[in-house]
């Protein structure tokens, strides 16, 4: 009982240090007490009037060894603040020895004594409610220091994370889970089955109208309860229970791969499959001969196409020279063997002998056939000329008469 | 098996060539959804006799991969491949990924993983691998990754992890036990 202060004034008191307040109950949720260093360090720059009035209204009790918020005050301050201390699951069993223990008592007083009956109702029912209460805030707090751990905010190593997860699942989650499993006989959620189904009958079949409305009260909130049970342990099995076993194998990875990289050069590595080229045998040997012989196909066709670009610069064509041919036949007029004569002018002008060449030469006696006159001989002679052999008669060849006189006259 | 194949000529499942050349040939994993992986998986005991009397190999069979153990001392692409996992690994945690799911289940860039390589504080390691060591030669890499089928490219900027990976990320939990088990000792 605050002696020295309104109860309002107290609370306003607290609204307006709550930063102090806030520092203090983290303090003590820490270490379970605030020393006296701890103390004196949080109220440095707090006027003395306001530590006196902490002790004065009795928001704080002082102790042998350091401070502790008064008990009313820290649940209060841990219901604004939504920080707690998860709760070992021991101290969540002595709620099942309870409600054994209520239950028992409730069966024994059967229609007896109303009014402990009645009380024992009432106990169960308070009993009920913190213990959902404390459950619910554990899964919660359990989830977000597994979620805290797993984002790594304390920047801590991966093989501290790796032992904190496991602290967590064996002592926290693990038995959690095994109070919260409907399943297990010895679980609380099975103990209050049992109640449930007792109450169930109980709410209709007592004499008394005050217990049963008791009895009625306490069958909603047990209705209710299996709900929020089962919720929580949803929680625990599908998120709490991955997440902190997906942390702890991520952090075994990735501290296994920090030992390894420590040393990288020297650390053993894990045995791989290697590759066998197995020369003659395999599907893909002809394909790959024939790859193979392929790039050699191609560099003869490269040669070629340069050679042929480079052909029309070399080679020197030397166009028939008709005028030259002409001008040599009226000279040498008249002629005994004319193709004879082409051949040796060929030879004469020409720095190549060629079929082609010689044919047109010898065509000029019939190109201009007004102007020569022309007379088979007797026999035949042989010209060879490169590959070809000509057979060609003898033909005399002399001016035609008519330009003879011309020219005379 | 003492049955000599000239006398009497084995029969072999239908798929044992693409089994012998995924898993000899060319030395990759195989993996579940492979019709070979589907063969391997039902003649599990005759392909471990198998490898073991013609090769003298050992057959390592997972639920969801399979490969042929090298019997090397030492495979200098296992080692590249621990160095780039163990970096990657690293680096996606340090961004804020889960790790698992997204070696997993999820695609990766390759100009993510480039960044993170760039920007490791692993860079005198990467620097002394020599298949690591540059963004060229790490394009090379990726290719040897993904013919061994440790990684599937599902186009020219994203690949995945196939489950492969999970080989190597076993090893890894083994190595943290191991020093932590030597750590317990110690203490």
């Amino acid at each position: 009982m605050i002696l020295k202060a309104e109860p309002d004034k107290a609370l306003r008191f607290l609204e307006d240090n709550f930063e102090l307040f806030r520092g203090l109950y983290r303090d003590q949720l820490e270490h379970s007490i605030i020393s006296r260093e701890a103390f004196e360090r949080l109220t440095l720059d707090k006027a003395d009037v306001v530590v006196k009035r902490l002790l004065d209204y009795k928001l704080l009790i002082a102790q042998p060894n350091g401070f502790r918020i008064n008990e009313p005050v820290r649940g209060f301050l841990a219901f604004l603040l939504n920080e707690y201390k998860p709760l070992l699951p021991e101290e969540l069993t002595k709620y099942r020895q309870a409600f054994r223990e209520l239950f028992e008592r409730m069966q024994d007083l059967n229609g007896q004594d109303i009014l402990i009956l009645a009380e024992r109702l009432d106990a169960f029912y308070q009993e009920l409610q913190e213990f959902l209460e404390h459950v619910e805030r554990n899964t919660g707090q359990l989830l977000r220091s597994s979620q805290h751990l797993k984002a790594n905010k304390g920047e801590m190593a991966y093989a501290e994370r790796v032992r904190q997860a496991r602290h967590l699942i064996e002592y926290y989650i693990e038995p959690l889970n095994r109070i919260l499993d409907v399943k297990k006989k010895a679980s609380i959620a099975n103990l209050l089955n049992q109640v449930s189904a007792y109450v169930n009958v109980q709410r209709f079949s007592h004499p008394h109208s005050g217990i049963r409305l008791r009895f009625e009260r306490l069958h909603e909130l047990l209705r209710e309860s299996e709900g929020r049970i089962l919720r929580q342990s949803h929680v625990v099995t599908r998120e709490l229970l991955p997440l902190i076993e997906r942390l702890q194998t991520e952090s075994e990875i990735l501290s296994g791969w920090l030992y390894f990289l420590e040393r990288p050069f020297l650390h053993e590595v894990p045995d791989m499959p290697a590759r066998r080229l197995f020369t003659v045998t395999g599907s893909n040997l002809e394909a790959g001969l024939h790859l193979f012989l392929q790039q050699f196909e191609r560099r003869p066709e490269e040669v070629i196409l340069k050679t042929e670009e480079a052909r029309p610069v070399n080679a020197r064509r030397v166009f028939f020279d008709r005028r030259h041919y002409l001008q040599a036949l009226q000279q040498s007029l008249p002629l005994d063997n004319y193709f004879s004569w082409c051949y040796q002018a060929m030879n004469e002008h020409e720095e190549e002998a060629a079929t082609e060449r010689f044919l047109r030469i010898s065509s000029l006696l019939f190109e201009e056939s007004d102007q020569f006159e022309a007379a088979f001989g007797a026999g035949r002679f042989q010209i060879q000329l490169g590959e070809a052999a000509f057979d060609l008669p003898i033909i005399a060849v002399k001016p035609k008469p008519a330009e003879a006189e011309m020219q005379s006259n | 098996m003492n049955t000599n194949p000239a006398v009497q000529p084995a029969s072999y499942p239908a798929q044992h060539q693409e089994v012998v050349e995924a898993l000899l040939v060319d030395g990759r994993f195989l993996l579940e959804g492979d019709p070979a992986f589907m063969a391997l998986k039902q003649h599990l005991g005759f392909y471990q006799e198998f490898f073991r009397q013609s090769f003298g190999l050992a057959l390592e069979y997972h639920s969801e991969y399979a490969f042929l153990q090298s019997s090397r001392d030492t495979d200098p692409l296992s080692r590249d491949i621990c160095i780039f996992l163990g970096v990657l690994c690293y680096e996606l945690d340090r961004e804020g990924y889960n790790l698992l799911e997204q070696l997993s289940f999820h695609t990766l860039e390759f100009e993510q993983v480039e960044q993170f390589f760039e920007l490791s504080s692993f860079r005198e390691v990467l620097e002394a691998t020599s298949n690591l060591q540059d963004a060229q030669a790490r394009r090379n890499f990726y290719n040897r990754l993904h013919r061994r089928r440790i990684i599937e490219k599902v186009d020219d900027q994203t690949f995945r992890f196939t489950p492969a990976h999970k080989y190597f990320l076993q090893f890894a939990r083994g190595v943290a036990r191991y020093n932590q088990r030597m750590a317990e000792e110690e203490e």
